[in-house]
């Protein structure tokens, strides 16, 4: 990643946050950004599986509704966008919690991205956002047992599998299946920072 | 680079080096020993998905959660297809 990504970020609670990783500009989505791309994400079953639920069903006033949830200060719901576009190819959501934790998920809705280490690129620079601008002590995601895609993901950037949680959700076929929670401390994030610098 | 792995070392083996190199598109004979997520830039999420999607039809049962987050090079593999 080129040295000038790791620059400190320019957000004050409330306010956008926007952040940028070797190929693509993440910024928190408006009302404005619920357009009709946006809002088919919401409603692809394929997409939908990743978050392992059924499509939504959904109209621009659900999606408006979804994107305000996000206040710019817990809780961001930003979009990926390829650097020198403007429509989004996804979103990458973050929750800050209590206990200095932060929890995430990707969302690649432009499947002809599949496939292309987006959520790697996009992940590994908001882990550096999450633990040197937001102070967090850990970062955490769930999943659904059989996105092995998302568990690739996750094992590539040093995450550990700390909990099988069976049968906990309901899929989007009625099953209850089970879950998995993957998490990363500032220590063992810093520490294989620390190897990628000597290597 | 890392030396290829000895094949004929048993049939788990064997068919973890089958199961790796057809997912990573790379000869068998080929295959480096230490292949392993982060260490091969082949082994990317859609090859990852290949590999276990391929361990199960060889085994013909869907792996446990615990079997899938514990596959990350060659000898899980061999693990796995070994059986308890």
């Amino acid at each position: 990643m080129p040295e000038d990504l790791t620059t400190s970020i320019d957000w004050k609670p409330g306010k956008p946050l926007v952040f940028e990783t070797e190929n693509y500009r993440l910024r928190s989505l408006t009302a404005d950004d619920a357009t009709e791309t946006y809002i088919a994400w919401w409603n692809d079953a394929e997409v939908q599986e990743g978050l392992g639920t059924a499509p939504r069903n959904w109209g621009r006033q659900q999606a408006v509704q979804h994107i305000n949830r996000f206040n710019n200060r817990a809780r961001f719901h930003l979009g990926i966008f390829p650097k020198g576009e403007d429509v989004p190819i996804g979103f990458f959501a973050i929750f800050l919690e209590r206990y200095n934790l932060a929890r995430t998920n990707v969302v690649i809705g432009n499947k002809d991205y599949w496939g292309r280490g987006v959520p790697l690129e996009v992940r590994g620079r908001a882990l550096e956002v999450l633990f040197e601008h937001f102070k967090v002590a850990k970062v955490y995601g769930r999943l659904h047992a059989r996105n092995y895609a998302s568990i690739f993901n996750y094992k590539a950037q040093g995450f550990t599998c700390e909990a099988i949680l069976r049968q906990h959700e309901v899929g989007p076929d009625g099953a209850r299946r089970d879950m998995l929670m993957f998490g990363l401390l500032r220590e063992e994030w810093a520490e294989a920072r620390a190897k990628r610098a000597a290597s | 680079m890392s030396r290829p792995v000895p094949t004929g070392d048993g049939d788990a083996r064997v068919q973890a080096i089958e199961i790796v190199s057809g997912a990573l598109g790379v000869d068998a004979a080929q295959l480096p020993v230490d292949t392993a997520i982060g260490r091969s830039e082949r082994w990317d999420s859609l090859a990852h998905v290949r590999i276990i999607l391929a361990i199960e039809a060889r085994l013909d049962r869907q792996l446990a959660p615990d079997e899938v987050v514990a596959i990350a090079d060659l000898t899980d593999i061999e693990r796995i297809l070994d059986g308890p």
